[in-house]
C-alpha cells in the first residue's frame, strides 16, 4: 500500500509541476498536454494499486512475516545508497585519487572485507589503477580538489 | 550481397575486429558472472566507446549482448545459479549434468546450441530488415505514432509479473523522458530550474543507475561470503563426458532448430526477450519429447532448447529498431542511445544514409558469434573456474567504482553521478517490488520520438485526432497494442481462476 502511496505521490506532483509548463501555442496540442495525460494515468493507476492493495491488507488476519531482504537494509544497503553520494562530494573536493582512495575502505567494508591490513591493501592498489587506466590512459578529466588539489601537492 | 560490402567495412577496420573480439571476451565473462546482465555491461562500457569510430563501438556493445547472453549459461550449468534471466531455463539439466560429472559436455552442448541459435537470427536479421525497412519507410508520422504506442502498451503489459506494475514502468519511463525543452515549442518541462536537466536527463547515468548501481545494491542483500569454488564439481571420468557425441549431436540438432525458430519469433515482438523465449523452448522440447520423463534429470537436449532459443532472440530484436526506430529490448534501447551519441539517426532509412554502417554491424555480430563460440567451447571451463576463485565481496565494490568512473566520465559532469546514485535507488525500489526496469527504460528512450510524431500528425492535419482513423496502418498498430493487453489480462484473469 506504501507503494500505490508513493506512485501516487509522484503522479500528483508532476500533475503539480505541468501546470508551470509554459504554452506557447505554436500548436494544439502543446508542450503541457502529454506531460499532463501521462501524470493522470499514473494517479489514476496509483489510486488503483493504493485501493487493491488496502482491501488485500483489511483481509490478511495474520500479521505479515519480517521479509528476510530487510536484514541488512541499515547495514548495508543504505550506507551503500548514501556512500554513492558522498564519492560525488568528495571527487569535487579532493579530486579522484583521494576520493576512489576513501570510499573503497568502506564500500569493501559493506561488502564483508573486514581485515583492515587488506582493505587498506585493495584500496591503494585499485585506485591506483583506476587512477592510471581512466584518468591518465584514458583522458578522463579530473581537476582535482576544490578543498585540496592532491596533484598539486605531489606534483602530479 | 549487401553483408559482403559489411565484411568489407568490418575487415577494412582493425580497430573493429579487436573490439568485436574485446565484446565476445567482456560479454562471456560478464554474462557468467552471476547477477551482473549484458546490459549492465554494455550501460557501463557506453562511455568507453565515446572514443571510438561508430563501428567499433557498436560492434563492441553489441557484440558484448550477444555474448552475455552465452555467458549466462556458463554459471547456469556450473553454478546452478543463471548469470541472466535468459539462461534460468537452462540450469534445470545443466547443473544436473555437472553434478554427473558431464560438465564439459554440457557447455560444448549451450555453446554449439547458442551459437546456431544466434547465428540463424542474425540471418533473419540481415535479409528480413532491409526488407521490413522497404514499407516501414512509406509510412508517416501517424503510423509511427500508432507503432509507439503499441510498444509502449506492449511492453508495459507484457513484461513482468504484473499488468498495473509493467504499465507503472512505461509510464515513469514516460514521464522521465519528457524532462528537458519541447521538441516542439522549445518550453522548458520538469527541469526544475537546473541548468543540467534542461537537455533532458542523461541516458548513460540514468542506464547505469537503474541496471548496475541497483544490482550493486541488491546484491549486498545478500551473503556476500558466497564462494562458488565448492559448487564446481568433480570431473567426469569418460571420455564422452567432455564433448557432445555423434548421436547427441543429431538428437540436439532439430531441437535447435524448432527452438530457435520460437526465440527469432519472439525476438520480433518488442518487450518479451530470451527470459520467456529459453522457458517456452524448453517446454515446448520437453512436452514434444518422447521421453519428457527425462527432463531436468540432465539431458542435453535440455540445455540446447533454452540455449538456441534465447541466443535466437539477439538478431530479430534489432529488427524493430532498425526498421521503425523502435527499441525492442533492453539492449537495443541503449543500442539507440549509441547511435545517437555518433550522429546517426535510427528508422528505415538507416540503411540508405549508413548502409555500410549497418552491414558492418551485421557482419561484425556474425564474427563476434564466431569468436565466442570458439571462446566458449574451448574456454567455458576455465572462465567457470575464474569467476568461481573471486568472491562477490571483491566482485561488487569494483562494479561500484566501475560505475561511478563511466557515468562521470559520459560528460565529465558530477551533477551525472548524483543522478546515477538517484537512479540506483529508484532502480533498487523497482527490483524490491518488482516493477520492469527493461519496460522503464524502454519507454524513457521511446518517449520523445513518441512525441514528435504524434505532435507532427496533429500539426499534418485539420481533423484533429481524426487523422489516426483514416490510416488504416495506424488502426492495425493500435489493435495489436490493445489486443496484446486484452490476452494478457485474460491469461491472468483465468490464472487467478
Amino acid at each position: 500500500m506504501i507503494v500505490g502511496l508513493i506512485i501516487l505521490t509522484i503522479g500528483a506532483f508532476f500533475l503539480w509541476s505541468a501546470e508551470d509548463i509554459p504554452v506557447s501555442g505554436e500548436d494544439d496540442f502543446g508542450a503541457r498536454s502529454l506531460p499532463r495525460a501521462i501524470s493522470v494515468l499514473v494517479v489514476f493507476f496509483g489510486v488503483i494499486w493504493t485501493g487493491l492493495h488496502f482491501f488485500k491488507w483489511r483481509q490478511q488476519s495474520e500479521p505479515t512475516q519480517p521479509n528476510a531482504q530487510n536484514k541488512y537494509l541499515v547495514s548495508r544497503i543504505i550506507p551503500l545508497m548514501l556512500s554513492s553520494f558522498i564519492y560525488a562530494a568528495l571527487f569535487q573536493w579532493f579530486g579522484y585519487l583521494v576520493s576512489t582512495f576513501l570510499i573503497l575502505i568502506p564500500v569493501l567494508w559493506i561488502y564483508g572485507n573486514t581485515s583492515i591490513r587488506k582493505l587498506l591493501k585493495i584500496s591503494v592498489i585499485a585506485t591506483s589503477i583506476y587512477y592510471i587506466i581512466f584518468i591518465k590512459f584514458m583522458g578522463v578529466f579530473d581537476a582535482g580538489g576544490s578543498v585540496i588539489n592532491i596533484y598539486e601537492l605531489l606534483g602530479l | 550481397m549487401d553483408i559482403i560490402v559489411g565484411f568489407q567495412t568490418l575487415f577494412a577496420n582493425p580497430t573493429a575486429i579487436l573490439f568485436v573480439f574485446l565484446g565476445a571476451l567482456v560479454g562471456v565473462i560478464i554474462g557468467a558472472l552471476p547477477g551482473l546482465t549484458a546490459a549492465a555491461a554494455i550501460a557501463m562500457l557506453v562511455p568507453v566507446t565515446f572514443y571510438l569510430d561508430p563501428l567499433s563501438a557498436l560492434a563492441f556493445l553489441y557484440v558484448i549482448g550477444k555474448s552475455g547472453r552465452f555467458g549466462g549459461s556458463i554459471a547456469a550449468i556450473l553454478f546452478n545459479t543463471p548469470g541472466t534471466a535468459a539462461s534460468a531455463a537452462t540450469m534445470m539439466d545443466g547443473y544436473p549434468m555437472t553434478q554427473k560429472g558431464q560438465a564439459g559436455k554440457a557447455l560444448k552442448t549451450a555453446t554449439i546450441a547458442s551459437v546456431i541459435g544466434d547465428f540463424s537470427g542474425e540471418l533473419l536479421l540481415i535479409f528480413g530488415a532491409s526488407f521490413i525497412a522497404i514499407y516501414t519507410e512509406r509510412m508517416g508520422p501517424p503510423e509511427y505514432f500508432a507503432v509507439y504506442v503499441m510498444a509502449f502498451v506492449v511492453i508495459g503489459s507484457v513484461i513482468g509479473k504484473s499488468i498495473i506494475k509493467g504499465l507503472l514502468s512505461t509510464l515513469l519511463g514516460i514521464l522521465c523522458g519528457l524532462v528537458g525543452t519541447d521538441p516542439i515549442s522549445a518550453e522548458s518541462r520538469y527541469d526544475f530550474g537546473i541548468l543540467e536537466l534542461q537537455n533532458g536527463l542523461p541516458l548513460v547515468p540514468l542506464l547505469i543507475g537503474v541496471f548496475v548501481i541497483s544490482e550493486v545494491f541488491a546484491q549486498a542483500e545478500q551473503d556476500t561470503d558466497w564462494s562458488l569454488k565448492e559448487k564446481l564439481s568433480k570431473e567426469g571420468k569418460a571420455d564422452t563426458d567432455h564433448y557432445m557425441t555423434w548421436q547427441e549431436l543429431k538428437t540436439c540438432v532439430p531441437v535447435m532448430l524448432r527452438s530457435t525458430a520460437v526465440g527469432a519469433f519472439i525476438g520480433l515482438m518488442p518487450g518479451l526477450g530470451s527470459a520467456v523465449a529459453c522457458f517456452i523452448a524448453y517446454s515446448e522440447e520437453k512436452r514434444r519429447s518422447k521421453h519428457p520423463e527425462l527432463w531436468g534429470t540432465g539431458i542435453v537436449e535440455g540445455i540446447a532448447a533454452p540455449e538456441s532459443s534465447n541466443n535466437a532472440v539477439s538478431g530479430p530484436s534489432m529488427i524493430p529498431l532498425l526498421t521503425l526506430g523502435i527499441p525492442g529490448s533492453t539492449i537495443a534501447a541503449i543500442l539507440t542511445g549509441v547511435f545517437l551519441i555518433h550522429g546517426i539517426i535510427v528508422g528505415p532509412a538507416i540503411f540508405s544514409t549508413s548502409k555500410e554502417l549497418v552491414f558492418g554491424l551485421f557482419a561484425a555480430g556474425l564474427l563476434g558469434i564466431l569468436m565466442y563460440g570458439i571462446i566458449g567451447y574451448f574456454g567455458g571451463p576455465l572462465i567457470g573456474r575464474m569467476i568461481a576463485a573471486v568472491p562477490a565481496r571483491l566482485i561488487y565494490p569494483f562494479v561500484f567504482l566501475t560505475a561511478f568512473i563511466a557515468a562521470y566520465s559520459s560528460k565529465n559532469n558530477t551533477f551525472d553521478i548524483v543522478l546515477m546514485g538517484i537512479f540506483g535507488v529508484f532502480g533498487y525500489i523497482m527490483r524490491r517490488f518488482d516493477f520492469s526496469a527493461a519496460a522503464f527504460i524502454i519507454a524513457f528512450v521511446l518517449t520523445k520520438g513518441a512525441e514528435e510524431n504524434l505532435r507532427q500528425a496533429l500539426i499534418l492535419t485539420s481533423d484533429g485526432w481524426g487523422i489516426f482513423l483514416q490510416r488504416p496502418v495506424a488502426i492495425l498498430f493500435f489493435s495489436i497494442g490493445f489486443l496484446a493487453v486484452a490476452v494478457r489480462a485474460w491469461s491472468v484473469w483465468k490464472k487467478s481462476l
